[in-house]
């Protein structure tokens, strides 16, 4: 087959998956409320207990409180990742905070949040460290 | 016969792939089952596959010279009969197992092979989420065997494209078993979908990719269980969508393995070549830890599938 037939055939066909999934909604996220937040920890981490969770507002990311340390659970489209605040930077941006992570995998993560939210944000992450 | 070609089967196939996978979509969005689709999640997975494919484009070469060298080298020519072709195709299959297997257990060949189970999503999209650093890994030599028993090369080429394809359908949630002659002896989309989970039980089994008469014969055969659904992705899940951290970020973790204070040329050695979650400090985890720590927590769960080798 053609380079160009290929290309042409490839371009053409993640146009069309790209529409299909904006009409059929395949590109609504999930919003955590408390308890999706902590099935999603346990299923993140099922030998690992959550103790306190502190949920964003827009229900994108929660701050958990755990015997190994704290962490930082966020919305990764219907999923969740997590990462270990240990070794992380939580930065202020105008609409919340930037955690950046030592990590290839999981870089820097926004997390939208009010400026009180911001500051019960901080105090969670200093109290928990 | 040196002139021999085949052709490009796996190019030929892209228009079934978009056409298959705009099938499921539909079929999910209709009837409100057979499996899960996210936008960003699968766009990702298919720019794995543009890449994957643009990385054949250049570097396919490498994989025909390597064959050639060793095809002129070897005295035995099998010819071109379709029942080489078949014999072909079930030989290229048994190393394919080998490859998988090896893929999952040595971490320089895990780094390439991650990026297929970074989803924790499982449809046809994921089947595409193919790897961009195959090469790096040498796991061609592999493939070696067949050229030198006297498969040409071409031929060699051809079936492993033809096993690529297989391994697209089953890809998917939208299948739940087929008859049970076919899945006693093919890969169905209920065995890949054990291969593909993070439950403890599901861990490191059903590594075949045409005939699941490997894994049955090889003791890594996991049937899938009614009452406990797979769970989709890695045991530690990434945190992101960008295709090039997708590609590389095993690759960067055993670079940062390597440079970290404290270790030996030996532990840098072992990085590269013990299975995934190894650490020199005895703080990593392994399959099998996972296993025995889930039996722990869930004594029943002993000498059930998935469990019957943890004491």
């Amino acid at each position: 087959m053609p380079l160009w037939l290929l290309a042409t055939i490839v371009v053409t066909g993640l146009a069309a998956i790209w529409l299909a999934m904006r009409l059929f909604g395949f590109a609504r996220s999930l919003t955590l409320d408390e308890a999706a937040a902590r099935a999603e920890w346990a299923a993140q981490n099922p030998f690992v207990e959550a103790r306190d969770m502190t949920l964003s507002s827009d229900g994108k990311a929660a701050l958990v409180a755990t015997a190994r340390g704290p962490h930082l659970l966020w919305v990764m489209g219907l999923d969740t990742a997590v990462h270990p605040l240990a070794g992380a930077t939580a930065t202020t941006w105008p609409d919340g905070l930037v955690f950046v992570f030592n990590d290839f995998a999981a870089p820097r993560v926004r997390v939208a949040l009010s400026p009180a939210e911001v500051r019960e944000w901080q105090t969670v992450i200093g109290r928990m460290a | 016969m040196d002139r021999l070609s085949y052709p490009d089967v796996v190019n030929y196939a892209v228009p079934f792939f978009i056409a298959a996978i705009l099938i499921e979509m539909a079929w999910i969005f209709l009837r409100r089952r057979g499996g899960r689709y996210e936008s960003r999640d699968a766009m990702t997975s298919l720019a794995m596959g543009v890449g994957n494919v643009v990385v054949g484009v250049l570097l396919g070469f490498v994989y025909w010279g390597f064959l050639w060298v060793l095809w002129r080298a070897t005295p035995l020519d099998l010819g071109t009969a379709w029942w080489v072709v078949a014999l072909c195709f079930v030989a290229d299959d048994l190393r394919y197992y080998v490859y998988h297997r090896i893929a999952h257990r040595v971490r320089w060949v895990w780094a390439s092979h991650v990026n297929h189970h970074s989803s924790q999503h499982y449809n046809l999209t994921t089947a595409l989420r193919q790897t961009w650093t195959d090469l790096f890994t040498f796991s061609l030599i592999l493939r070696a065997p067949l050229a030198l028993v006297g498969f040409h090369p071409a031929m060699i080429l051809f079936v492993g494209g033809l096993n690529l394809i297989y391994q697209f359908w089953i890809h998917t949630e939208a299948i739940g078993r087929m008859p049970r002659w076919f899945e006693a002896v093919m890969n169905t989309p209920s065995h890949r979908r054990v291969h593909h989970g993070r439950n403890p039980r599901y861990l490191d089994a059903n590594y075949a990719g045409v005939f699941i008469i490997w894994d049955r014969m090889f003791g890594s055969f996991v049937p899938e269980q009614e009452d406990e659904p797979v769970d989709y992705g890695l045991v530690h899940n990434i945190g992101t969508f960008n295709p090039l951290r997708v590609a590389f970020h095993e690759w960067a973790a055993i670079f940062r393995d390597w440079t970290q204070p404290g270790v030996t040329w030996r532990d840098r050695l072992l990085y590269a070549v013990m299975p995934p979650g190894w650490r020199h400090d005895g703080g990593g985890g392994s399959t099998e830890a996972l296993k025995r720590q889930f039996v722990r927590t869930h004594p029943d769960a002993k000498g059930s599938p998935g469990f019957d080798h943890i004491p």
